[in-house]
């Protein structure tokens, strides 16, 4: 009895090889006589296999998205608009910017667009801009993307503010779970009669005309 | 690994490939007000974290939220970070600590809906799903009861499992992160594995 203590109380070095030689060689000694103890060290060894063996889940594909427009909440409520998240995270990035443009000329070209109000997390301070989720519907060209644009109704302006492959009915979810008005397309700036937006320094020029004369829907 | 600065020029540091540089390294850039840095951080954690998280607390959901909390923490607390740690062992406990608190929230939430019995982790559901099982498990339902059986156990036998054999850290950095001797570790990791073996003991594990 004293011998199986011994035993549990050194089994997970045991069965690491993280044990000096003597009290291995007392264990194995006790393991000959002991069968109870051999097969409590084999249920251990595979126990720990097999939680080690656990399936790795992996985070959602929205997860940066959300990440950073909680950051950017945040960084709202700073007294200097132009922090750090949007100096790093504009279009100035020019990764992001690429693909940002590439994405919404070709869903531009291609697709029709979905612009729903993305939802206030926060207080905001006094702007004429409002966030935007803009989803491609057609999802055999660019399937599940989703791009946060900030659209400047007074000044024609739209900024993407990230790119991320995304889930819709998740995007769309975590909206009305943060408090998004699902009826507040009305206010949507009317993009059909504009200039072509300008997204940072380059200019939207191919920018087609829509056809849809539904609130909600602009067909570019 | 890619030397930081080794071309030293702003045009080349743009270039570098921001993978292939260590977590120190990342933080002191994310420190120095680089986005970059951080979004590398991020992209390298976010599903250790997560799985970490969701271990802990058995539910995705809650392990997510877990996890981007750790990572506005990490953006809001940034300069709080001295190199005298490693990155990782910081970024743990902060998702452990996070963790905890969920926990917490979620018994104070059981208290005032006593009634909500879909969301509880009593042992009592460990051993009717052994019950049904019949004592061979397939390895799915195994996965499912062996979560359930780590669950189960006290937090902090919960996390030194979750550590050392989900995850597979060091002794030494499960010290760093749960801030306790190594000795503790290794003997709680011991505690913890025959914990685990004693609630998992009607249960037939197949061969890996």
């Amino acid at each position: 009895m004293k011998d199986c203590d011994r035993v549990n109380r050194y089994i997970s070095d045991y069965i690491e090889g993280n044990i000096d030689e003597q009290t291995k060689a007392v264990i194995e000694n006790h393991l000959q006589k002991c069968p109870n103890c051999g097969v409590k060290i084999e249920e251990l060894i595979k126990i720990k296999k097999r939680v080690n063996a656990l399936p790795q889940i992996k985070t959602s594909p929205h997860f940066t998205a959300v990440l950073h427009a909680k950051i950017r909440q945040e960084n709202k409520s700073f007294a200097n608009p132009l922090s750090l998240f949007f100096r790093s995270w504009s279009l100035k990035t020019p990764a992001y910017a690429t693909i940002a443009i590439l994405l919404f000329m070709l869903g531009a070209v291609t697709q029709r667009l979905v612009i729903s109000r993305q939802p206030v997390l926060s207080s905001q301070p006094t702007s004429s801009t409002v966030d935007y989720v803009i989803k491609y519907e057609n999802q055999g060209i660019v399937p599940g993307y989703m791009t946060m644009a900030n659209i400047d109704s007074t000044r024609n302006r739209i900024t993407i503010m990230n790119f991320v492959e995304v889930d819709e009915v998740d995007a769309l979810s975590d909206a009305e779970q943060r408090g998004s008005e699902t009826t507040g397309y009305g206010e949507l700036p009317d993009l059909r009669n504009a200039p072509p937006p300008r997204v940072g320094n380059f200019a939207l020029t191919a920018a087609p005309q829509p056809t849809s004369t539904r609130a909600k829907e602009y067909t570019f | 690994m890619t030397e930081m600065g080794s071309h030293n020029n702003n045009g080349n540091e743009k270039t570098q490939r921001l993978s292939d540089v260590s977590d120190e390294q990342l933080i002191q850039r994310f420190q120095n007000e680089d986005m970059r840095a951080y979004d590398v951080i991020v992209n390298r954690y976010k599903d250790q974290l997560l799985n970490f998280a969701y271990r802990f607390l058995g539910n995705v959901e809650e392990a997510e939220d877990v996890v981007q909390e750790t990572f506005l923490r990490l953006y809001r607390n940034k300069h709080a970070y001295r190199q005298i740690a490693k990155f990782s062992t910081w970024i743990y406990t902060i998702a452990g600590n996070l963790a905890k608190t969920e926990l917490r929230k979620r018994k104070r939430r059981k208290i005032v809906s006593i009634s909500d019995m879909g969301f509880d982790d009593k042992e009592y559901e460990l051993e009717d799903q052994m019950a049904d099982t019949e004592r061979d498990a397939d390895s799915a339902l195994t996965d499912k009861i062996i979560q359930k059986a780590i669950q189960t156990l006290p937090n902090r036998f919960k996390q030194v499992i979750i550590l050392r054999d989900v995850q597979e850290l060091s002794y030494e950095e499960i010290g760093s992160i749960l801030n306790i001797p190594l000795g503790t570790v290794k003997s709680r990791v011991n505690r913890a594995r025959l914990k685990l073996q004693e609630k998992l003991k009607d249960i037939k594990l197949p061969n890996l």
